[in-house]
């Protein structure tokens, strides 16, 4: 998240997902047999699922927002491998990898012109920066499942599977893909529409900054930005295409034996009107939201304090992985207790015996008197002791 | 022949650089590095003559040296596919090490003396086969790392040197009792004879002659409890002498304990291996939890040896032909690695005069080679795949699984943590606000400071690509070993 914008969108789109689904997904003979690998991985999705998508939900970051939106994608590929769902889980991973590196490019276009990731410095670019609005807008469609962009078709039959294998799974899918085109639109609307709020502001003391122009003047990025964005965004609109009689599917299962093939169900299209209908409703609850204002959030935020609080803080999984478990528990108390046990009882010990052998030889050191006398009584007494004691082993 | 001048060709050089007139000191460190690279070639020249498909000793030379009548001791070096890797191992690092000395001032011809009759110390306890002649060589070792820490050193270099003698000379004393009591049994001292010997008659249990063996190298590795002198004395002692040690000296323990326990008292190596594979393990985890609370660069390394050569007594403890392939690799790879590490925070230390983590920082803008050759010997360190340190790591894990998966298992989260301590480590040194303290420290600029870090980083990527140049040679002397093992 905080590497270059660029390297941001190859490790969403594409390493980062390759490394934990695919590795999974390569997996499938043990799930395949263990009914509770599957369930474990599903639950584990589907918590990411919504954990992703409310933290999504508050963040004020664009590209925190796209961040938490790839875990929450990723908790919807988990959850297809927890389903039978193996060629889904692939097929959800490939259409991401084009809808999220568009996004991904897009904020970092956005960045190019406002010199901010910050959405409350943003507004109005959408007159501003045409081409990277409606790259950003066919993104964001895509990933919230409009048809017949990209996305839905590859999230639509992860519904689908959900809902033949456990409705639990669906209605957290289907919750989660109504806040996934709620957290969408929200940044869309604060990014693209409303008034331009001057973007952030230039620090001429950072070295690191690569920032040029005029942020409080936001431009179009140059086409070496905008090719890619147009490119990208023919594949999030086309890229689910593939599934079209369900060739996606017979391409991934080439790989997994007869056996352990589990037939995708049929389309269904009570499933995709009512996950569009979702979608569409997460829109219209954005537009209310966050453009007409018809509710403006900040009374919302009043009302649900806890929970915005909550979520604000990430469920506080950062306070406690960063500051309780490896600050407070592991840093500081465990490997103190070791360091200081290797010090004070390891070397300890260690000094300690030279200590006290140069103690008891300070103490003998007294004997070594240099008097012949003290030497010959202590020779006489000595012989006269070892007499006494011959004597006693063996009286004569 | 070869192998006699090998040894002694270090010692030479540091006599004549001890025997320069005084006006002519600056001429020591030349010497130095004539000796040590003729070393190098020399030892590169029987790398390459070496038969590698064969088990057994090549380049024996071998002379009747006390006849007693009853006893002989000979004078007797000779090397196989155990030994040449490190022999090899050492020249380099010798070379390493004179060069990053070349800004030494203080008495130069002493300085490069030591430095060089530390290096055919070493290089004969590789090459000794008759026990005596090793033990000879271990001990001759002791007398230069005195020097060198007590008079070159920093800090409290007295105490630190002291520390180091005593323990190893403590160890030695075990070690002594057991090269006695197994000579008197086979009537020979020859490691050769030894290693294909049984013993009935032994003076002592061959428990205890295992055990005593076992606390004279162990003290070398070094294991938990028995490393503390090892952060003191790195801490204390000057950069080519760290390098030394980390590199080479600790790899005396591991070679010692296959060489002489695992071979020559194979049944009791097999029952106190589930023993040595924990002890291993404990001292990758235990290491591990110390180093995280290192403020001191080079305390940090030392600590950070002290896990990852528990990893060579984890391979050693399960015995089997992969595992040992794996400690063996794993002595290589840290040697190179970990003295490259000190070669680098060496460089730094000179630039900045302190190894303080909490002073550092922001180090990549000011010093940019520098900052590259720590993250580069940091990755190594972590056991980055295509560096050699992961071959070690991952040979030692699959050989030792089957046997101790415990201790395996243990040891997979020690590198995990390797990994915590050495990136926690190098953000703050090298990433993270520049402090304008160091705007004028300067980056690495001599000519000697490229060759030790480009020839060490060049080796570690070698050895990490290339596995087999290694491995076909250590493969055979370990079959003989792991055959009489399993007999």
């Amino acid at each position: 998240m905080e590497g270059p914008t660029p390297v941001s969108a190859l490790i969403h789109a594409a390493t980062m997902v390759a490394a934990g689904v695919y590795l999974m997904a390569r997996f499938f003979p043990i799930l395949d047999v263990s009914a509770d690998a599957r369930e474990t991985v599903a639950w584990i999705g589907a918590a990411t699922i919504i954990v992703g998508a409310t933290i999504a939900l508050v963040q004020s970051d664009l590209k925190r927002v796209l961040a938490y939106s790839t875990i929450s994608q990723l908790g919807y590929m988990m959850l297809a491998l927890g389903v039978f769902g193996y060629a889904v889980a692939i097929f959800h991973l490939f259409t991401h990898a084009f809808f999220k590196a568009l996004l991904f490019l897009g904020s970092g276009s956005v960045n190019h012109a406002t010199n901010t990731f910050d959405m409350r410095l943003m507004g109005g670019l959408r007159t501003k920066m045409p081409i990277t609005f409606w790259t950003f807008l066919i993104g964001t469609l895509s990933l919230a499942g409009i048809f017949p962009l990209a996305g839905f078709w590859s999230k639509d039959e992860i519904l689908l599977e959900a809902w033949h294998e456990e409705r639990a799974f669906y209605v957290i899918a289907a919750v989660a893909s109504f806040l996934t085109a709620l957290y969408m639109f929200r940044a869309v609307f604060l990014t693209f529409f409303g008034d331009y709020k001057g973007g952030g502001a230039v620090d001429p003391e950072d070295e690191d900054s690569h920032f040029h122009g005029d942020p409080a003047r936001p431009h179009e990025s140059k086409w070496v930005m905008t090719l890619p964005l147009i490119v990208l965004s023919v594949g999030a609109i086309a890229a689910g295409w593939w599934s079209w009689g369900k060739e996606f599917h017979h391409f991934v299962e080439a790989a997994v034996p007869a056996e352990a093939l589990h037939a995708a169900p049929d389309f269904s299209y009570g499933i995709a009107i009512s996950s569009t209908i979702i979608a569409l409703a997460g829109i219209a609850t954005a537009w209310a939201i966050y453009h007409r204002q018809l509710v403006p959030a900040r009374e919302i935020r009043r009302t649900a304090y806890p929970i915005a609080l909550i979520l604000e803080r990430k469920f506080f999984l950062d306070d406690l992985y960063e500051r309780a478990i490896a600050t407070q528990i592991f840093q500081r108390a465990w490997n103190g207790l070791v360091e200081r046990f290797d010090r004070d009882v390891v070397d300890g010990a260690v000094n300690g015996v030279g200590w006290a052998g140069s103690q008891s030889s300070s103490v003998l050191r007294h004997i070594q008197t240099g008097q012949l006398q003290l030497y010959g009584a202590g020779l006489a007494a000595g012989v006269f002791v070892v007499t006494i004691i011959v004597f006693i082993a063996n009286p004569l | 022949m070869e192998l006699t001048v090998l040894v002694f060709l270090p010692a030479a050089a540091g006599i004549v650089a001890m025997m320069l007139p005084a006006q002519q000191a600056q001429y020591a460190k030349w010497i130095a590095l004539l000796g040590s690279l003729a070393t190098l070639a020399l030892s590169l020249w029987l790398f390459f003559e070496f038969e590698a498909g064969i088990g057994g000793f090549q380049f024996v030379d071998r002379a009747t040296w006390i006849d007693t009548g009853s006893f002989e001791i000979q004078y007797f070096l000779a090397v196989d596919g155990l030994s040449l890797p490190l022999v090899v191992l050492t020249t380099f690092l010798t070379t390493a090490s004179v060069l990053i000395s070349f800004s030494i001032e203080k008495r130069p011809r002493a300085y490069f003396a030591s430095l060089m009759l530390l290096s055919t110390a070493v290089l004969g306890v590789f090459t000794a086969m008759d026990f005596l002649l090793f033990f000879l060589f271990w001990e001759l070792e002791l007398f230069p790392m005195y020097l060198l820490i007590s008079v070159w050193g920093s800090g409290r270099k007295e105490y630190s040197a002291m520390k180091f003698v005593l323990f190893t000379v403590a160890g030695s004393a075990f070690m002594l009792v057991a090269i006695l009591a197994l000579a008197f049994s086979a009537n020979t001292f020859d490691i050769a004879v030894l290693g294909q010997s049984s013993f009935d008659d032994t003076v002592l249990p061959l428990r205890w002659i295992f055990l005593f063996l076992f606390i004279g190298f162990a003290v070398k590795l070094p294991i938990v409890p028995l490393h503390t002198w090892l952060p003191d004395a790195h801490s204390d002692a000057p950069t080519a002498v760290s390098v030394m040690l980390a590199g080479v000296l600790l790899k005396m323990g591991g070679y010692g304990i296959i060489r002489m326990c695992v071979t020559i008292l194979p049944q009791q190596a097999d029952d106190f291996g589930i023993w040595l594979a924990a002890i291993g393990a404990a001292s990758v985890l235990y290491g591990a939890f110390v180093t995280f609370r290192q403020t001191d660069v080079k305390r940090l390394i030392a600590y950070s040896s002290v896990s990852h050569m528990g990893l060579v007594l984890l391979g050693i403890g399960a015995l089997g032909s992969t595992a040992l392939v794996g400690a063996a690799y794993q002595m290589l790879a840290h040697g190179l690695i970990t003295g490259l590490l000190f070669v680098v925070v060496g460089i730094m230390y000179e630039r900045t005069h302190t190894r303080e983590i909490g002073r550092l920082g922001g180090l990549a803008r000011q010093m940019p080679l520098i900052a590259t050759g720590l993250v580069f010997a940091g990755f190594a360190s972590v056991g980055l795949p295509s560096l050699a340190g992961f071959i070690g790591e991952i040979t030692v894990f699959l050989g030792a699984f089957q046997k101790h998966e415990w201790a395996v298992l243990m040891a997979i989260f020690g590198a995990v943590l390797s990994a915590g301590y050495i990136l926690w480590a190098l953000q703050r040194v090298v990433f993270g606000p520049v402090r304008h303290e160091w705007d004028e420290a300067g980056d690495q600029r001599y000519w000697w400071e490229h060759a030790a870090v480009l020839g060490l980083a060049a080796l570690v990527v070698l050895l990490g690509v290339y596995p087999d140049l290694i491995m076909d040679m250590i493969d055979p002397a370990i079959e003989v070993v792991s055959a009489r093992v399993s007999a």
